[in-house]
């Protein structure tokens, strides 16, 4: 079992998917239990993946390559001949490190959440169910796949579920949320597919390049020298063009020796388009994909009106996890593959995140919906991720996935807190509320929890990732010299804003004397949590605060990798750069 | 002495025989049709009745008969000195033309209760029999001659199959289509006696020219004939008003069989010219380029407009004749193998899309995408198919329409990285952009059927044979997503 346990988790919600389909439409009940028990054996299937991934110490040797990765699963799937091309080959191929195992734990857990929460979906519930794990599917399958096409097939696969979840299921203006969100997206990946196509032809496979080309009868011999001397025989041009097999395979496109000498992406041709070399602008395309979806201010405004629009549960997936499959993009992908351009950006690139997280925090500051201020605060929050990515220091990175992991436990949290209280009075508006916490105590205090997190107090799990990042962010200066110290100053504020657009939200809703505003149209039934409603809040409740007394449960788990990738990036990018 | 040409006459009239054996398709269709005439006047309505399923039957067999005619090995084959090029890319069409009729005829059997009165005519089988013809002629030829005589066989038989639905807005619609028709032949003809006057053969194979402006007139005079026939911008002004007007299923023939059948004509083309001269192809892959460009935009900014679904459906094929053009005009065998690629994928989709829209157009009485309102609730199983199909036709997974595109791209962004010819660029990344924007139009219908309450007094029912139908229609689309080696190891086969 072990050794397919990464495909268990990815495609056994699409089996339970299609035992819905099959149950006749008037089953309503069921189609719940079905997806709880979907998202519960996924959850199950990760903690048991989480806990037997062997955390690896920093090596600092080969950088990326692929022994790095554990419960590897690798099948041919598509061999295409190309004729005068040569070959392509796609491969069924996952893999995690450290990083991507606790984006899969995360993942898996934001989803039993996304399920329970979907308990009272009244409409049409075959749909949604099976939508919902169609979308559950796709998810880990992004943070699994280490074939790019693979990815890329994940990462479109998500767009169709989500735009009809949002667009069937959710609010007044669903319309115009679902399709401006999967029209943006499309946009984004638009420019992934380009890069894509870009970056297989330029690859190869040295591996199965020399089976091709007839050096060794099959691929089971091929050792370490063997792909060097390959990779030689490529650089010198003597394999022929026919024979050369082109890869998705993402390790061996961060390897710079397997691009063919003198295509489009080599880094050693330095080939230049519009005075630019083609590599920055394939990397700024991969970037600017990654960053629709991550989303990067000003490529955010999808965002606002997709988490308004969108039933609660879909919030909660949206805000707890798709927005990490961008970071995660950058991190893997865009960064992972052309180290040169990230090091060439970065100065932007950090640019970007503290625009993110000031122009997010000032944003939520002025919103009236506390749900569009909770989306505001996701903005700002990933700022805090891209910033620390952009640092490429251990301690920034580290913090980038610490603040991902912690970023999707809190909104979760969040996006379930605001759904509470529509659920009851069907209006979000801050002002119509007073005194919630005398009606509600046990409500008050959760949220009280979770507004701390967010804000970033000692103690709770948002406080380590953005500490991490503010001080990766200041290093960088004197580590590889990619950020100014005044980046790090300036992220500093964006901490102050968000401390006080969470408090005056709380002082206005939750404090002070118990009324209700005349506006609130149903008549509102105040009740405190439910227990379904607990079920949901308290394991969050008590993550946040885990992680937060005690962030090496993930860090041991992540810093190996880590490291490795930062290493890896440093080094390449500036051996591209000479 | 006497006379010394008879004994080459002889051996020429041998020739001639001996080529028979290679047209057994074409003889056969030609009896086909005539003796669908014969039974019809022996017979009347017993034979009629039972017609579809004969037509059926006789396609079939056709299409069984074209893939045999290549057990394997056989070199492309010149016959009638010159006349037709029998290779295997003209069977590759052959089969699509006949898969499309069968299609097209197999679709009356699933048709709502009130079907097309054409289904029922003999006339319909037998001017469909003479279409085919033209498109053998069309897919197998290799010289100025045959390929008028083709594309006029083709054309003269969809004047008239425009007509057929019998009413008022069809008879425009084939009047228009006729008199555009005839216009861009005469342009034609007249090109091609300027290429003729040139090179002095009418074989393509055979034309040695040397590079000029006459000769580059003469060239774009004769493509506009095949422009026309691809409604490629800017020659596709007809093919939103016929479109319109003409029954859907007619349609979605007219949108893939001749379609493919200019393709073919033009691959032949391309393929015996562009190779000879480096300046030729260069500016017949300008023209090229240019026509796609056109054609995309066009096709999809005015399709965004459209409320009519079998308008829309119409620009849509404008801006995928573009997509095609791109796997054309690269002038390389994978941009060729990439342009049959997606072909042979559009023909499900396009025929999906087009019969699906009859399906509902026919229930509700009405071709207005604001009357498909909510029928995804009512026909659970043809909404997603529609969602499939309209997914496919934007280019994204889980469909094969996916890769058409990303093989006619992959293709063109080996050239430009050959080339570095900025024109490819431009439409490389115009290109896929615009799959965006197709994107908005193409989720009109799905959006209307699924986010949109029925209109009062709406139903649509299918039947299990329409579900069954269309399920089959877009298994394939499916199939090549998981497996898609399938039809490119085809591919690579044809080009062997």
């Amino acid at each position: 079992m072990t050794s397919h346990l990464l495909s268990c988790i990815i495609f056994l919600p699409l089996l339970f998917a299609i035992l819905i389909l099959l149950l006749p439409g008037t089953k309503n009940d069921l189609f719940r239990y079905i997806a709880l028990a979907s998202a519960s054996v996924q959850v199950l299937l990760s903690t048991v993946l989480f806990c037997s991934y062997k955390s690896t110490g920093s090596t600092n040797t080969n950088g990326w390559s692929m022994e790095r990765f554990q419960f590897v699963e690798r099948t041919d799937w598509i061999d295409l001949d190309l004729g005068s091309l040569g070959h392509l080959s796609i491969d069924y191929f996952l893999g995690v490190d450290g990083i991507s195992v606790s984006m899969l734990l995360l993942s898996s857990i934001v989803v039993l959440i996304g399920a329970i929460a979907s308990w009272h979906i009244g409409k049409n519930t075959k749909g949604y169910f099976s939508l919902y794990l169609l979308l559950s599917c796709t998810i880990p399958g992004c943070f699994a796949a280490l074939d790019f096409f693979l990815f890329y097939l994940f990462f479109e696969l998500m767009l169709l579920p989500m735009y009809f979840l949002i667009g069937m299921w959710g609010g007044p203006r669903r319309e115009y949320a679902s399709i401006k969100f999967f029209l943006y997206t499309l946009f984004g990946s638009v420019f992934i597919l380009i890069a894509l196509i870009a970056l297989y032809l330029s690859v190869i496979d040295p591996v199965k390049t020399a089976v091709r080309a007839g050096l060794t009868p099959n691929e089971a011999q091929v050792d370490a020298r063997f792909i060097s001397q390959v990779q030689l025989l490529l650089k010198e041009g003597k394999i022929e063009q026919r024979a050369l097999v082109h890869t998705f395979n993402i390790p061996y496109m961060t390897d710079p020796a397997n691009y063919i000498p003198g295509s489009l992406l080599d880094a050693a041709s330095h080939r230049v388009l519009f005075g630019k070399e083609l590599r920055w602008i394939a990397f700024l395309a991969l970037f600017l994909g990654f960053a629709i979806k991550m989303p990067v201010v000003p490529l955010h405004t999808w965002l606002p009106d997709a988490h308004v629009e969108a039933p609660t549960p879909v919030s909660v997936v949206l805000a707890g996890i798709l927005l990490k499959v961008g970071a995660y993009g950058i991190l893997r992908c865009a960064y992972g593959i052309f180290p040169d351009g990230a090091m060439h950006y970065a100065w932007y690139i950090g640019l970007l995140g503290v625009i993110a997280i000031l122009y997010g925090a000032f944003n939520a500051l002025a919103m009236k919906d506390i749900k569009k201020m909770i989306a505001y605060s996701s903005v700002s929050h990933m700022g805090f991720v891209l910033l620390g990515i952009a640092s490429l220091t251990s301690e920034g990175v580290n913090g980038s996935i610490f603040q991902m992991f912690s970023h999707g436990i809190l909104s979760s949290m969040l996006f379930v807190i605001t759904g509470v209280l529509y659920d009851r009075t069907h209006d979000r508006t801050i002002d119509y509320y007073r005194g919630l916490a005398s009606k509600m105590p046990v409500y008050a205090s959760v949220v009280t929890v979770a507004f701390f997190a967010s804000l970033g107090l000692p103690g709770f799990s948002g406080f380590i990732g953005e500490l991490f990042v503010l001080l990766g962010a200041f290093s960088a200066f004197d580590v590889n010299g990619l950020l100014p110290k005044w980046m790090a100053v300036v992220a500093t504020l964006g901490l102050l804003v968000g401390a006080a657009y969470f408090l005056w939200t709380l002082q206005r809703m939750f404090f002070g004397k118990f009324s209700l505003s005349a506006n609130l149209k149903v008549h509102p039934l105040l009740n405190d949590l439910v227990m379904r409603e607990k079920i949901m809040l308290m394991p969050l409740v008590v993550m946040a605060i885990a992680l937060g007394l005690f962030p090496g449960l993930l860090f041991d788990t992540i810093s190996g990798s880590v490291s490795d990738f930062t290493f890896f990036v440093l080094k390449t990018g500036k051996l591209y750069l000479k | 002495m006497g006379f010394p040409e008879i004994p080459a006459l002889t051996d020429q009239l041998k020739s001639i025989s001996a080529d028979f054996q290679y047209l057994l398709p074409e003889i056969l269709l030609t009896v086909f049709l005539l003796l669908n005439v014969l039974f019809d006047l022996l017979f009347k309505d017993k034979f009629v009745k039972r017609l579809p399923v004969i037509f059926l039957m006789q396609t079939s067999l056709l299409l069984s008969i074209c893939y045999f005619q290549f057990p394997g090995g056989i070199a492309p084959k010149t016959l009638y000195s010159g006349f037709l090029l029998l290779d295997r890319q003209a069977v590759y069409f052959k089969m699509m033309f006949h898969l499309a009729a069968f299609i097209l005829v197999a679709y009356s059997f699933v048709a709502p209760k009130q079907k097309h009165a054409f289904y029922s005519t003999v006339e319909f089988y037998v001017i469909l029999s003479g279409m085919l013809l033209g498109l053998h002629v069309l897919a197998m030829a290799s010289g100025l001659l045959s390929a008028y005589l083709g594309l006029e066989m083709v054309s003269i038989a969809a004047y008239l199959l425009a007509t057929f639905g019998f009413d008022k807005k069809s008879a425009e619609a084939g009047i228009k289509y006729l008199l555009f028709g005839a216009v861009v032949s005469g342009i034609m003809l007249y090109g091609m006696s300027w290429m003729y006057g040139m090179t002095g053969t009418l074989e393509f194979s055979k034309m040695t020219f040397s590079p000029g402006i006459a000769i580059m007139i003469a060239f774009f005079l004769t493509l506009a004939g095949v422009m026309f026939k691809i409604a490629a911008a800017p020659f596709h002004l007809w093919s939103p008003d016929v479109y319109e007007g003409v029954p859907a299923p007619l349609v979605a023939f007219f949108s893939i069989a001749p379609k493919a059948g200019g393709f073919a004509l033009l691959v032949h083309f391309l393929d015996a010219l562009a190779g000879k001269n480096e300046a030729l192809a260069a500016s017949l892959s300008l023209f090229l380029s240019v026509i796609a460009l056109v054609s995309i935009t066009i096709g999809n900014f005015s399709a965004l407009w459209q409320n009519n679904a079998k308008r829309m459906l119409a620009y849509s094929s404008i801006a995928h004749t573009g997509f095609v053009l791109i796997g054309m005009l690269v002038l390389s065998e994978t941009g060729t193998k990439a342009a049959f690629y997606y072909l042979g994928v559009y023909l499900f989709m396009n025929f999906g899309a087009f019969l699906l829209v009859d399906f509902l157009a026919e229930s509700v009485g009405s071709e207005d995408v604001n009357k498909f309102k909510g029928l995804g609730m009512q026909v659970p199983l043809l909404g997603v198919i529609f969602v499939l199909i309209m997914i496919a036709l934007t280019g994204l997974p889980p469909t094969a329409g996916f890769y058409a595109k990303f093989f006619v791209f992959s293709a063109l962004w080996e050239s430009y990285s050959l080339s570095a010819n900025s024109i490819f660029l431009l439409l490389f990344v115009f290109g896929l952009f615009n799959t965006v924007i197709s994107l908005f139009y193409y989720l009109k219908i799905p959006y209307l059927m699924f986010f949109k309450k029925a209109e009062h007094g709406i139903a649509v029912s299918s039947s299990l044979g329409t579900n069954i139908f269309f399920c089959l229609l877009v298994a394939p689309l499916l199939a090549l997503f998981l497996k898609p080696e399938v039809l490119l190891n085809y591919m690579n086969y044809l080009f062997k």
